[in-house]
């Protein structure tokens, strides 16, 4: 009964109009970022971050998750219309997707992509709800330590399920852990790399490299990609609306889909692309026509459509519950929340329960809101891609200028947004994945902070690392992926998945 | 431009060596402390030595695994990438001192110039007018405290 309580009053919090509007600027803006080709959610969240600091956290954070989950309804339209994924996750939709849409199955496809989209992301909000107050309530017990080999953990996970080797993966995660030991030392308030300078006393400003490595790469590399798109195939309304066998079959599918998307939104990194080829080879496996798939079947579709969707809510777990953002866009989250004075963890829900319980709502009514408004202004969407790139970029460059300074009001930053932008773009043309080393700047201090406190505590014993039942079962899972990942080297799996992946 | 990527993995190789090195020369200045009571400067240098060894197997292994022009080609653009990172080091550099209408409008015209086809005065007129709305928005609406200068 308390849940029901509380999320009404998240609900009462959400239906303000202000945060109404805010939630409908999120999911028309996520929706945006997530059809225009090289504006995913994370580039999308990082342009708005710094315009959301003259709103309420609660405003800000509604706003911002609904550029997230925006984003993973927007991405299916220009796969299914153009074969051109609006953001990573929508990949896989491209194959039976657009295939349908040559068969002038467009409409079906969209429209079956939405309503999963809708029940992926809605059921995964209940998981969300359902899971994060005990999980909340038991992480309170979870000391330093522990705290320590749970973000250990994290970072183990991302690197093995990165699309990039592990080596580079490593090599990156290790630069975020370098480049987050910049500044003030966190226990003894002694000064690292900062040359003097009072700028770098709190580091590097997050925002700035999020919006670098991601925003500023991200246009640099379209610019040599995309000179012209035009949409060939434009569906009209009356062809959204899909046949009863069509439904049927997208059933299964979906149902499938939103479990794998809400296990996996739980793996760190990039859960949300993974869970759409988990389920499209589940889709293909359990099919009866599996000679279908790459020729226009309505499952491939429907079942990853729905994991992407899936993984938005159980990925906010680690963030709600832990404070530990498990993917890049739940690091903008957390930044934001921060930046508001809100600190995610296990006491979110009782010392900020507006913002918890409203972010809830607010997913409810977000998702409700992308399915109503998407389907019908599916052509106003794809209309956007006519604005060529070349005008888009210079404009996109603007606010994020703008934006990068209503931070700090400091013009280094505009040069650090610049040269991460640079060094993003070089490092992702030869594989890098840019992701970890986002995540490994943002849980860099607090692991820090972990290892020190646990060894003051245990007065030097490293032992304390295996002590207690949280730190055992994050040991023995660290111990359990390095095994496995040994066994996969010994068997060439690793090399098979990523050439299949690829 | 093309550059091979064997070639780019050994570069940026080098460069995280490099990195590794500086980091590690950093630490090496900073009270250390024990492995049972860590100082400010002992978690810079287990990370930078990690890094260091990443690196160097990073580098080994690019070495061995395959011969020269072996890597598939990667493409660059040069141009686009040198223009607009030296037209976003320029309004770092510009920002408070001419303001952020004159900043921003110069930068919007080169970036329409040089990357659509649009002409001079265009250009111009495109850039004043994207620039005072923006600056109406975000100033006046959402009360970002923009740089004037001089005027």
């Amino acid at each position: 009964m308390d849940v029901i309580h509380y999320l009404l009053q998240g609900f009462s919090v959400v239906l303000s109009p202000s945060n109404l509007l805010y939630c409908l600027i999120g999911c028309l803006w996520g929706t945006v970022v997530g059809v225009l080709p090289g504006l995913g959610p994370l580039a999308g969240m990082s342009l708005v971050l710094p315009l959301t600091y003259k709103l309420d956290p609660a405003g800000a954070i509604i706003m911002l998750s609904g550029i997230f989950y925006g984003a993973m309804y927007g991405g299916s339209t220009t796969s299914i219309l153009l074969r051109v994924p609006g953001e990573a996750a929508s990949i896989i939709t491209c194959i039976d997707g657009y295939e349908m849409a040559k068969q002038g199955r467009a409409g079906p496809a969209l429209v079956v992509a939405g309503i999963g989209s809708f029940i992926g992301g809605t059921v995964s909000i209940v998981g969300l709800m359902l899971f994060a107050p005990p999980l909340a309530k038991a992480m309170l017990k979870v000391g330093p330590a522990a705290e320590f080999a749970l973000m250990l953990l994290a970072l183990i996970v991302m690197s093995v399920v990165s699309t990039s080797s592990t080596l580079k993966t490593l090599a990156m995660i290790l630069v975020g852990l370098l480049l987050a030991t910049i500044g003030l030392d966190p226990i003894t308030g002694l000064a690292r790399f900062t040359f003097g300078s009072m700028y770098f006393a709190d580091g590097f400003n997050f925002v700035a490299m999020a919006l670098g490595l991601f925003g500023i790469s991200e246009i640099l590399i379209n610019f040599e990609n995309i000179a012209n798109l035009k949409p060939t195939i434009k569906p009209t309304l009356r062809s959204l609306v899909p046949q009863l066998a069509d439904l049927k079959a997208s059933a299964g599918p979906i149902g499938r889909g939103t479990v794998i998307g809400f296990l996996f939104g739980f793996v760190p990194g990039i859960s949300h692309v993974i869970s759409t080829f988990v389920s499209y080879a589940v889709e293909k496996k359990l099919s009866r026509h599996p000679e279908q798939f790459g020729h226009g079947a309505i499952a491939g579709v429907a079942g990853p459509e729905t994991a992407n969707n899936a993984t938005t809510g159980s990925c906010m777990i680690p963030l709600l519950v832990l404070g530990i953002p498990a993917i890049p866009a739940t690091a903008i989250l957390l930044s934001a929340m921060m930046i508001h004075g809100v600190q995610p963890g296990p006491q979110l829900m009782s010392e900020h329960p507006q913002v918890f319980w409203g972010l809830i709502a607010s997913m409810y009514i977000g998702n409700l809101m992308l399915l109503v408004l998407n389907l019908p202004l599916v052509g106003l969407f794809v209309n956007l891609l006519r604005i060529p790139y070349v005008y888009l970029a210079p404009v996109v460059l603007l606010i994020c200028v703008i934006g990068i300074y209503s931070v700090t009001a400091r013009p280094l930053d505009i040069f650090i947004m610049a040269a991460f932008g640079v060094l993003g773009y070089v490092l992702r043309k030869f594989d890098f994945d840019v992701a970890p080393l986002l995540l490994a700047v943002v849980l860099g201090d607090r692991m820090e902070v972990s290892l020190r406190r646990a060894l003051v505590i245990s007065d030097g014993d490293y032992g304390i690392f295996l002590q207690g039942a949280f730190s055992q079962v994050f040991a023995g899972a660290i111990v359990l992926i390095a095994l496995l990942q040994g066994a996969a080297w010994l068997s060439g799996f690793r090399k098979k998945t990523l050439r299949d992946v690829k | 431009m093309q550059v091979d990527s064997r070639n780019g993995d050994l570069a940026i190789a080098v460069l995280l060596l490099a990195l590794a090195a500086f980091f590690m020369w950093g630490a090496w200045h900073m009270p250390a402390g024990t492995f049972s009571v860590p100082g400010p400067g002992i978690v810079p240098t287990i990370l930078s030595a990690l890094l260091g060894v990443t690196a160097l197997v990073l580098l080994i292994k690019t070495l061995i695994a395959s011969t020269p022009g072996a890597g598939l080609p990667v493409a660059f653009g040069i141009a686009p990438v040198a223009i607009v990172f030296a037209a976003l080091t320029a309004v770092a550099v510009a920002f408070e001192h001419a303001g952020f209408l004159a900043t921003l409008s110069a930068f919007l015209f080169v970036m329409l110039r040089v990357f659509s086809r649009l002409g001079t005065l265009r250009s111009v007129l495109a850039a004043a007018g994207i620039v005072l709305t923006a600056g109406w928005f975000f100033g006046s609406v959402l009360g970002v405290n923009l740089p004037r200068g001089p005027w």
